[in-house]
């Protein structure tokens, strides 16, 4: 990752203050923002992009804010292509420019975005031939990247051509077409109006150069990791926790196990609470398109999307876990840990790194293990997550209390019979094998005046000596990190 | 995380367990929950037995486990003798080891109380990149040097076995002969042919 991509470099300035807000009157509203030299206000549409999609999303930002830490968020609704909802199109003629706007209470219809995942702005103008939308001028339409003038309720799946009087608690007079003069009371608002009144190119910004773009906007997204979906509004506070370069505590156990199953305190229908992540697919495949919107720009959290029981610990034993997670991809060895970390502690440094739910354990220490670090087994929820976090681990540094982590995926030490043990001898004559299965079957100390006795004493010498081995390893190597633990401390 | 008094006290409770707790180590995987129980009873009351499972080493390393005795005496007094002590359990001649037991060793243990977990991305540019990216590498350094030193170790205490089962057989041989010289008759034969006396006439 080249150094061009920090985020910081990509211009950005706040426009006009909005309102404050939150728990703690610790967010800031906006009503426009200039990001990378293009001026966005509210209500416009805009292009947002996903690692790995051919085509940009559509939505338009029906709020901005920064959140404490300059964590700076977008709410987006969205709007549907024709193809993402084929499945409920039915008979309905459809243009190929055409979309359809998110309306209904649901998965698909509006989420919240890191303000760096927006790639561009898009033209889209409403044709809808309802009283309260200013039809657009043949200019207009001719400029327009897109149109729409129906809508598609995400909880019913069904095409509307009626518009509601709200979407998303939003007035719809201000999804449709904007009526310059009269409605522009709002000073910035006419500003910018002249200026794209002035330089109609700007309108006509396709997503084309931006495609460029996309490289740093993803760092930016990725560094800054605060995708964050639809989640109840307190949940964006402890989103907030999680900053670039700026050291943040780990939410405890309490808060990110409610961050971690939004549905339960969100407004998910209550019955899928009970489906678990496989129906919820199902479920969710009904949508098909409009639902995989909701993960696009974050990569696929899964946990944001389907229900989650976190309480409900999966059944199989470890071992058979890691191995299907080895088989699926899942299986990531994180290392350098602090070694006291507990299991718990792991799954929340991978949820406030990653915005990823995981399984996590950390492996047992033995006399012989490092004690410089401490290491944990994890098992993503995909193999795409886990990925993605390796990669990342690889590409940049996380510290974890100033602990540059390690990822990498492992194969797990194979659950084998063993039938050998170097060092248990055995002798195979009848009429030994039978006082002798009786000495060794009692454990017992060893008695001076034996072979056995001198064997064990040989054994004991090799101990000392493997025991003396690993002290000085431990002893070297703790010298070479010692010089590196000094640089990494908070000053 | 803020530190309740209950976080306080179940870290509390949790470290006397550990005190109480012995770490066995150089045990033949044919060591059994009852096996070990009954070999460390005759030391005190052994509370529980917990193996420490291999999740990562790709060796066939002895297996281990912590033994919680009912007192922080009990499990000093296993780990002086068995340090004292060459201990057999199901086998011998390798004794097994037993040290006082660490917290690292145990699974699901309570957070340690008031602790705060701070996580910290760094990009290329950032003034520690480049230290944490080398510290990044020396812990992939040691940690391969701590799967090379498992790997070394292990062929030691083979070639160690080897050589042992195969003095082992010699002796065998040994006493197994003079067992049969003396039971046919060859060793009173020659005994009475240089005169001499076994010491069972």
């Amino acid at each position: 990752m080249v150094q061009e991509n920090d985020p910081e470099s990509i211009p950005f300035t706040w426009g006009k203050r909005g309102g404050r807000g939150g728990k703690n009157k610790d967010v800031q509203f906006y009503e426009s923002f200039t990001f990378d030299d293009v001026f966005y206000t509210l209500y416009d549409s805009v292009y947002l992009y996903k690692d790995g999609e051919e085509e940009p999303y559509i939505g338009k930002i029906v709020k901005i804010w920064e959140a404490p830490k300059s964590l700076k968020r977008v709410k987006i609704l969205w709007f549907f292509r024709p193809r993402e909802i084929t499945n409920h199109l039915g008979s309905a003629e459809v243009a190929a420019d055409e979309l359809f706007l998110a309306s209904g209470v649901g998965k698909g219809l509006a989420n919240i975005n890191p303000l760096g995942a927006i790639a561009g702005k898009c033209t889209v103008v409403c044709t809808s031939k309802d009283s309260r939308n200013p039809q657009p001028s043949e200019e207009e339409l001719q400029i327009a990247d897109f149109f729409f003038y129906r809508t598609f309720d995400v909880d019913k799946c069904m095409i509307l051509d009626k518009l509601d009087d709200k979407i998303a608690g939003i007035e719809v007079k201000f999804l449709l077409n904007r009526v310059d003069k009269k409605l522009e009371v709002d000073q910035v608002h006419t500003e910018k109006r002249a200026k794209v009144l002035k330089d109609p190119g700007e309108l006509n910004d396709r997503p084309s150069k931006k495609v460029k773009l996309d490289g740093s906007a993803k760092v930016f997204d990725d560094g800054i990791k605060k995708t964050m979906q639809k989640l109840s509004p307190d949940s964006r506070a402890s989103d907030a926790k999680v900053i670039f370069r700026a050291p943040s505590v780990i939410d405890d156990q309490s808060g990110s196990k409610l961050l971690k199953d939004p549905e339960q305190r969100g407004n998910g229908p209550p019955k899928k609470l009970k489906l678990d992540d496989k129906i919820a697919k199902i479920s969710n495949s009904k949508l098909s398109q409009p639902s995989e919107k909701l993960s696009a720009l974050d990569g696929g959290s899964a946990i944001c999307n389907q229900p989650t029981i976190v309480s409900s610990r999966p059944k199989a034993p470890w071992k058979e876990e890691i191995q299907t997670g080895h088989e699926d991809g899942t299986l990531v060895l994180l290392q350098n840990l602090d070694p006291s970390s507990t299991s718990a502690e792991v799954e929340d440094i991978v949820w406030s790194a990653f915005r990823e739910n995981c399984r996590a354990k950390m492996i047992r220490q033995t006399a012989f293990s490092n004690p410089h670090f401490g290491q944990a087994l994890v098992i993503f929820k995909t193999r795409e997550a886990a990925e993605k976090a390796v990669k990342k681990l690889n590409d940049i540094v996380l510290l974890s209390n100033e602990r540059p982590l390690v990822g990498r995926f492992v194969a797990p030490a194979l659950p084998k019979k063993q039938t050998t043990f170097f060092g248990h001898l055995f002798i195979d004559r009848h009429r030994v094998m039978r006082e002798m299965k009786e000495a060794v079957s009692t454990s017992h100390c060893s008695q001076p005046n034996t072979i056995e006795y001198e064997m064990a004493l040989e054994w004991q010498l090799r101990q000392e000596r493997s025991y003396r081995i690993w002290r000085t390893l431990r002893e070297e190597q703790g010298e070479e990190l010692r010089k590196f633990k000094d640089v990494l401390k908070p000053k | 995380m803020a530190s309740s008094p209950t976080a306080e006290a179940e870290y509390a409770a949790f470290l006397e367990k550990v005190k109480r707790t012995v770490y066995v180590d150089n045990l033949s995987p044919l060591v059994t929950e009852a096996v070990l129980t009954t070999a460390l009873e005759q030391f005190g009351n052994v509370k529980n037995v917990d193996f420490i499972p291999n999740d990562l080493i790709p060796e066939n390393i002895p297996s281990c486990a912590l033994v919680e005795m009912e007192s922080a005496e009990q499990a000093r007094n296993v780990v002086s003798t068995l340090t004292e002590f060459p201990f057999m359990i199901s086998g011998m001649p390798r004794p097994v080891t037993a040290w006082p037991a660490r917290p690292e060793m145990f699974d699901d243990r309570p957070a340690k109380p008031g602790r705060k977990n701070v996580i910290q991305w760094l990009e290329p540019g950032h003034k520690d990149f480049e230290a944490a990216k080398k510290m990044k590498e020396l812990v992939q350094k040691h940690a391969a040097e701590d799967a090379f030193m498992h790997r070394v170790l292990l062929a030691e205490e083979e070639k160690l076995s080897e050589r042992q089962a195969e003095v082992l057989k010699n002796s065998y041989k040994k006493f197994d002969m003079i067992d049969s010289v003396i039971d046919d008759g060859t060793a009173s034969h020659l005994a009475r042919y240089y005169k001499a006396k076994l010491p069972n006439e």
